[in-house]
């Protein structure tokens, strides 16, 4: 027997936290809304029983006017779970007990979970369960994803509501609202909770219409009164909720004030932005400083390993350079990557990024875009196909398109071990500058593009932006932790998969036909007969060989580079061309992941057709420019 | 008055929205006729701009918040930009230290009673000041009448 368990509540609530405390797993959690669009799902056994959760998307209702509450909504309209978890954060309950009074409406097995309690009760909030029962009539938990309180409860509590049938009763709405209920409900199919579908056409949903009967008119019903009684049905709820948190909740008015100093400084008109700009140095910084020990260590390491075993056969040759040089080249630089997400993992714990959406939401407004596609862009800096993918969190199809297209250009981890190569080598003395840059140049890129993009395939208005500031918060060392891992770990996927399979390939088309001589591989032969295109922009055949194995995945180039020159030490760029280099990879073209994730996402071939010409086109202009001023400069 | 043209630091109370495709959404946070909701904050350009709704933080663009009407809560502070002559209390100060600092140096201090002239200057403790209209808007006041009002009632 598997009980299904789903878990609904408000952005931020901490669903998230919840699901991976009750399943054991590590999903991404992050102090901002948006982050869960599509349901995510794991089991988990609890007394014999199989437990089967589904963390569902924030919302603050259940009439949908985003795919975010359309994904939530269906699931629990057409396949509702065992038991729904309405999870209310104990700091903001309101918002939370109108979604509970909604979700009631479904006639589910509801259990109230009251979240946060940790931070309830440093502020001096007083919740007092019984009378929380007494008003909602469902059981009601107290919990905390950050210590663990209240989860075993939680457990015992789904299994018990699991066995109750009688069910809550429901809120009722006054004699004008119930008649034109009862009268609505006919007009909807048995195999539909009517009294929650005839709500919803009340209150406006152009989907509950949609699953009107046919051929019935509901406009004699549903006259001018309609908007009026929308807001009588919102505000019942409301009222009700005030009604319980007034007997059952004592709060301490006061809370948070010695955060609204920092918040004034870090949402400030002028200098926000600046201080934002600041702290993604400091970050940058830290990169560096933190992994650079370590980088060097692992590179050393591969770097005997490859001399002990030497390249005078082939197999040794494959093993040596194939895979120790070629896969090794990638992965030593996996310590940088992992402490990059560290801090960025920090500025997302601590709920400082959806400040920066708001800061930036004019700025993207005149792109076109939302704050809220901000946000999604940044998921892009870790891998560019999440971006892609939570994209459908986008209310708006135009919005959601053009984030897609642009997605590609936001600088993914991928991209961070070419770079660190390339600077490496040709701005050993300012690292963090030239890295900072190329994040800077990414950013401009993808504001660029979304701007061109806007003009020329759609053309269409601003969306609206309604957005939760959560708390700040004190990162916590494991959710940082979790978050850092999560992104890197992609990485190392990568590494054991695609990119060692890749250098395989590549020491193949360097090894054959010539072993003495790479000039006379056919490497160098697909370079060499490629490299008018590039010689505008001053690349060497193994660059261009480099950048053509690289369009499968970013890290390729690295380990293409590696062999060619048998080993990174061995490698000179001058300063003009690295730059150079730097620009044309920032957004040559999306890897083949990318790539399909744009397809499946737009449904269309169109769209990375679009992608890959456009981007080719692009990176090549900037790279030129960069080139031929450059040279004036030098 | 529309929301968005609300002063910040104000609490207002909502009289009515006009129906939009995010109306559901809008009544799901509690932005309904009747509640009431603080304008906290702006962002550069005066857009988007950010409120409390019950103790959610909602950062709204002035293109939604167009379509909500609102009324300044009879209880509620208002800057002394946006009141008559007369004499007030200082609710609270919005800004930060250096802003405080500077009105503090003139008198204008949380608690303080001070008057505003029919000229706009501002009558302290400690003299007649000509104060920018950027300082003005960031002291909150309560007329003294509605204080002396409220002290009879108990
Ligand atoms: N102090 C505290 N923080 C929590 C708790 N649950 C979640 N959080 C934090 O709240 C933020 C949002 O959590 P998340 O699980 O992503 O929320 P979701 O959007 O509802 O899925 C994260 O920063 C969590 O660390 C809790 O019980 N106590
Ligand atoms: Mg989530």
């Amino acid at each position: 027997m598997v009980i299904t368990v789903g878990l609904v509540g408000n952005p931020n609530v901490g669903k998230t936290s919840l699901f991976n405390r009750l399943v054991g797993a590590r999903q991404y959690v992050a102090n901002w809304p948006g982050v869960t669009v599509t349901r995510i799902e794991g089991a988990t056994t609890y007394k014999d029983q199989t437990l089967h959760f589904i963390d569902l998307p924030g919302i603050y209702t259940l009439s949908t006017t985003s795919i975010d509450e359309k994904v939530a909504r269906d699931f629990l309209l057409y396949t509702p779970p065992n038991v729904t978890v309405v999870i209310i954060d104990s700091l903001s309950p309101e918002q939370g007990i109108y979604l509970l009074l909604e979700t009631l409406e479904l006639n589910l097995n509801v259990i109230a979970v009251f979240n946060v309690i940790d931070e309830a009760k440093k502020n001096g909030i007083k919740i007092d369960k019984s009378s929380l029962e007494t008003h909602l009539r469902v059981p009601v938990v107290l919990t905390s994803a950050h210590t663990g309180e209240g989860i075993e409860q939680l457990f015992e509590t789904i299994l018990a509501t699991f066995k109750k049938t009688n069910r809550a009763k429901l809120l009722d709405y006054g004699p004008e609202i119930e008649s034109k209920v009862s009268e609505l409900e006919n007009c909807f199919d048995d195999i539909y909770n009517k009294r929650f579908l005839a709500l919803k056409l009340i209150e406006g949903d152009k989907f509950a219409r949609e699953l009107l009967k046919k051929d019935v008119d509901v406009s004699s019903i549903l006259d001018g009164s309609a908007s009026n009684l929308a807001v009588k049905i919102a505000k019942t709820r409301y009222d009700y909720a005030l009604n319980v948190l007034n007997s059952a909740m004592r709060k301490n008015e006061n809370v948070l004030t010695s955060m609204e100093a920092i918040d004034h400084v870090f949402t400030h008109k002028y200098i926000g932005i600046p201080i934002f700009f600041a702290l993604m140095y400091l970050a940058f910084n830290f990169t560096f400083k933190a992994s650079e020990p370590l980088v060097g260590l692992i590179e050393a390491g591969f770097q005997k390993l490859t001399d002990v075993i030497g390249s005078s056969t082939m197999l040794t040759s494959l093993i040596s350079q194939g895979i120790i040089n070629g896969v090794g080249s990638v992965i030593s630089f996996i310590p940088s990557i992992f402490a990059l997400f560290f801090a960025l993992g920090i500025m997302e714990e601590s709920g400082y990024l959806p400040r920066i959406a708001f800061l930036m939401d004019k700025a993207m407004c005149s792109l076109k875009l939302t704050g809220r596609s901000f946000m999604t862009l940044l998921l892009g800096f870790g891998c560019n196909v999440s971006s892609v993918m939570a994209a459908r969190g986008l209310s708006d199809e135009r919005e959601r398109v053009t984030t897609i297209l642009v997605s590609p250009f936001v600088s993914c981890s991928a991209r961070i071990p070419v770079y660190l190569m390339i600077i490496g080598i040709a701005f050993p003395n300012h690292k963090a500058e030239a890295f900072f840059v190329m994040y800077l140049l990414s950013i401009a890129l993808t504001a660029l593009s979304a701007r061109i993009i806007n003009k020329v395939v759609m053309k269409g208005e601003s969306i609206p932006l309604v957005m939760e500031l959560p708390r700040y918060r004190f990162p916590s060392l494991s959710n940082v932790a979790t978050y850092m891992w999560n992104r890197g770990k992609h990485f190392l996927q990568k590494a054991g998969t695609i990119i060692l399979v890749a250098s395989i390939i590549v020491w193949g088309l360097s090894y054959f036909p010539d072993p003495t001589n790479i000039e006379n591989s056919f490497a160098a032969m697909i370079g060499k007969g490629l490299q008018f295109i590039f010689a505008p922009l001053g690349f060497q055949w193994q660059t261009v060989s480099a950048l053509l194995f690289g369009g499968a995945a970013k890290e390729i180039i690295v380990s293409s580079f590696a062999q060619f020159y048998g080993g990174i030490e061995n490698i000179v760029i001058d300063p003009v061309i690295a730059a150079t280099l730097m620009v044309f990879i920032l957004g040559y073209i999306p890897c083949f992941a990318t790539l399909a994730a744009i397809k499946s996402e737009t449904n269309s071939l169109k769209y990375p057709i679009i992608s890959v010409v456009y981007s080719l086109f692009i990176s090549y202009v900037l790279a030129l420019c960069v080139a031929v001023v450059g040279r004036m400069i030098l | 008055m529309k929301l968005s043209e609300a002063p910040t630091g104000v609490q207002v109370e909502v009289l009515h929205i006009e129906e939009s495709d995010i109306t559901p959404r809008l009544r799901g946070i509690g932005i309904l006729p009747g509640i009431k909701i603080e304008v906290l904050k702006n962002a550069p350009m005066g857009d988007p701009r950010m409120y409390r709704v019950f103790s959610k933080v909602i950062t709204l663009r002035n293109s939604e918040a167009n379509l909500i009407e609102v009324q300044v809560s009879e209880d509620s502070p208002l800057p002394l930009t946006f009141v008559r002559p007369g004499d007030y209390k200082v609710e609270y100060i919005e800004g930060g230290k250096i802003a405080r600092m500077n009105l503090a140096s003139i008198g204008i201090v949380e608690g303080a009673v001070i008057r505003l002239l029919g000229d706009r200057r501002v009558q302290t403790d400690k003299g007649i000041y000509d104060v920018g209209f950027g300082k003005l808007s960031k002291v909150h006041v309560l007329p003294m009448k509605a204080l002396f009002k409220a002290d009879n009632a108990k």
